[in-house]
Formats: structure tokens, C-alpha cells, sequence
């Protein structure tokens, strides 16, 4: 081995940190290698130096301050943890591990939102399905727009409970029928099928509360 | 008297007072650590504070897969990694400046007073992850492997570091006209 092989290791070397084979190696080498052996000196002389380079200890007085102060630092997280949502379900939920509720928060979370969207597409379905609106908007979407305009959406309303008409409402939503109405003939005739496509919302919302202020006043 | 491990597994089930025996355990490594960094004692107080808070409010999340002193070194390499990034700017003074040539017995010289505070000088301009890589081997008596898992890279590449970093300590100390080649 020569020296340039074995300069890189002598760093290594004088720390002892060099496996059997190496260091046999290098050691070989620098039996016959007085360059070497003077570069391991100094590289000794340098590893001293930096263990020497010791700070002076503090007192104890001084750690036991530290750890006072960690440990109140503790209490403050536990304190701020305690005011927050999640400290909050911690609480009623102490099977949890410390540490672990914003994971099981957001698992659960996760979940819910699943259920959630299940749960809508399923009552979807159903109004889709029940709702009486929905039913004259699918039966009058096979007819000409000049059939429709005789339809009287009277009468579906006048039977409507409260919850109906807001099944209604969402029916309208679901569909996105444009102006299902003539404003002017609100509590007459319907003329739903005018104009289909893309109520806006500001639109919905008047609509709704037309039909609601309709549905009282019948 | 518990390890590490049992002592963490109370941290998880809320108990604070299993987390102080830890801190019992480690603030002097730590705190020498944050100030062999900063050189400066509130900045060491501090930063070595926030390291124990950092871990405490991470407890619940520690799986152990590697010990908690490692994983507790992580946290102080990640601290202080960013505060070295900060104040790297402010370090205006150079080695070249720093530098005190050797003269006759070097080990004696080394030792000394003006020496030490050379070295530490050239210490404080390696790079972060050589100057770390050495701190933890020569200070804190780590293994490279332990170091690797503390600085998130390989068992190698702390050896790497830590050659520069000798080697840069060694140009920076001893001019090249006193050294000799085999």
C-alpha cells in the first residue's frame, strides 16, 4: 500500500475507526513509512486538541434550571394543547396515544368524508327518484317545448309538504334546469321548459325563496 | 432505573415526568452540542430548550426505529442546521485571520490557550456537515453509522466528511511547508 492510498485513512486510523484489514494495512505501511508515521503524529497531536477543547461544566444549579424550564415549556404545550380541537377530543377520546390524534383525527375524518359522499349519492338517487319535480322534468323532457309550456306545475306544489319543497329545491339543483319559471307567474302556470340550462345560483336562491314564499301563501 | 425505550413509552401515555428523566439524561450532551454550534450561551440555552420541547410535542410520533438519543440528535442537527444557515452570513471574521502558524513541539502548542481558540476558530469555518460529522464523532463519541442515521446520510459519506473535515483542520493548523509527505 502506498501513500496515497493510505493518506485518506489516517484520519480514520488515529480515531480507530478503521476495520482489521485496514488498519493492518496501515499499520504495515507506516512501519516503513517515516512520512506517514509524522503525518499520524500530527493528526494525533490535532484529535487531542479537539478533546481537550472541553467547555467548563455547568453547575448544578444551572441543569437543574434547564430541566425546570423544559418541563414548564411541557406544561405550556400540554396547556395549549388542551384549548385546541384536537386537545379537545383528546380528552374525549383518551384511548388514543399521545401524539397520535392529529393522525386518528384525519383517518377519521377521512372516513366521514367517505360515509358523507356515500350518503349523498344514495339520497340523491332517492329524490332523483321521488322527488315529484324531478318526475315532471323527466316526463317533459321527452315532450316538445310548445307541450311543455301547458303543463300547470300547480298542482305538483299545491301537495308538496315543507320537506318536499326543499327536496324540490335540491332537485332543481341536482338538475340544473335553467329558468324553470316565469317570475311574474309565480303561484300560475309554470312555464318550466322556456328556457332550460344553467340557473345561477343567485337565481336558485330567488327561485327557492319565491317558492317558499308561494308555498305559505297558497 | 429505565431505558430510553420504557422511559418513551410513558412519554406516549402522557406521563411528564418520564419525559424530564429524559431530559435529565441528555441536557448536558445537547446543550454542549447547541453551544459548540452557536458560541454563544442564551443562544445555546435556547436552541438546546426548543430541541426538548421539539421532541416532547414529536413523542407520540417516535416509532423507534432508531433510539431516542439518535433520534434526539436529529432533532439538534435539524436546529441547528438552520440557525448555522442563518448566521453564516454574520461570520465575517476569516480562518486566514484566525490562522496561528506552529511552531516547535506541536502537541504542546496545539494545547495551548491561544492554540484552543484557534482550532476552535477553524472549526467553526468547516462546512455544517464536516463540522458535525467531527463535533459528534470527537465530542460525543458516536460511531459514523450512529452519525449517519443522526445527519440522514450514509455510513460513508459521514466518513467522507469527516476526512475533509480533518484534513481541512490539518491545512488551516499546520502550513503546508511543515508537512511532510511519504
Amino acid at each position: 500500500m502506498n501513500c496515497d492510498r493510505v493518506h485518506p485513512l489516517l484520519s480514520l486510523f488515529v480515531l480507530d475507526d478503521l476495520d482489521e484489514g485496514e488498519k493492518v494495512l496501515v499499520e504495515s505501511h507506516l512501519e516503513i513509512c517515516p512520512g506517514c508515521r509524522e503525518e499520524v503524529d500530527a493528526l494525533n497531536g490535532l484529535t487531542g486538541a479537539l478533546r481537550e477543547d472541553r467547555f467548563p461544566d455547568r453547575s448544578e444549579e444551572f441543569w437543574a434550571r434547564f430541566e425546570t424550564s423544559v418541563v414548564e415549556g411541557t406544561e405550556r404545550i400540554d396547556q395549549e394543547s388542551s384549548r385546541s380541537i384536537v386537545g379537545l377530543l383528546k380528552k374525549l377520546i383518551p384511548v388514543v396515544p399521545q401524539g397520535k390524534f392529529v393522525p386518528a383525527v384525519a383517518y377519521a375524518s377521512l372516513v366521514l368524508v367517505i360515509v358523507s359522499v356515500g350518503a349523498l349519492f344514495v339520497w340523491k338517487a332517492h329524490i332523483r327518484y321521488s322527488d315529484p319535480l324531478g318526475d315532471l322534468l323527466t316526463e317533459s323532457s321527452s315532450l316538445s317545448n310548445a307541450a311543455i309550456v301547458d303543463i300547470s306545475y300547480q298542482n305538483y306544489l299545491d301537495d308538496m309538504s315543507g320537506s318536499e319543497l326543499e327536496e324540490a329545491t335540491l332537485a332543481v339543483t341536482e338538475w340544473g334546469i335553467g329558468d324553470l319559471l316565469e317570475w311574474d307567474t309565480v303561484g300560475g302556470t309554470y312555464d318550466i321548459f322556456d328556457e332550460i340550462e344553467d340557473m345561477s345560483s343567485e337565481e336558485l336562491e330567488l327561485f327557492t325563496e319565491e317558492l317558499e314564499d308561494w308555498q305559505e301563501n297558497s | 432505573m429505565k431505558d430510553d425505550a420504557g422511559l418513551v413509552a410513558q412519554c406516549k401515555s402522557g406521563d411528564r415526568e418520564a419525559f424530564g428523566e429524559l431530559v435529565k439524561r441528555y441536557q448536558k450532551q445537547i446543550y454542549y452540542l447547541s453551544l459548540r454550534f452557536t458560541g454563544d450561551d442564551d443562544e445555546a440555552w435556547d436552541l438546546s430548550q426548543e430541541v426538548f420541547l421539539r421532541a416532547y410535542r414529536g413523542v407520540g410520533a417516535f416509532r423507534g426505529g432508531s433510539t431516542f438519543k439518535t433520534w434526539l440528535y436529529a432533532i439538534a442537527h435539524n436546529l441547528l442546521k438552520n440557525h448555522y444557515r442563518r448566521t453564516s452570513r454574520e461570520r465575517t471574521e476569516s480562518l486566514d485571520e484566525r490562522q496561528i502558524p506552529v511552531e516547535g513541539d506541536e502537541m504542546e502548542t496545539l494545547l495551548s490557550r491561544e492554540r484552543s481558540e484557534s482550532l476552535r476558530g477553524a472549526v467553526e469555518e468547516l462546512p455544517y456537515k464536516q463540522r458535525m460529522a467531527l463535533t459528534l464523532r470527537v465530542y460525543d463519541g458516536m460511531s459514523h453509522r450512529e452519525i449517519g442515521k443522526v445527519l440522514g446520510c450514509s455510513e460513508g459519506t459521514v466518513k467522507v466528511n469527516f476526512f475533509h473535515a480533518v484534513n481541512n483542520l490539518r491545512k488551516k493548523m499546520i502550513p503546508e511547508g511543515e508537512r511532510s509527505s511519504g
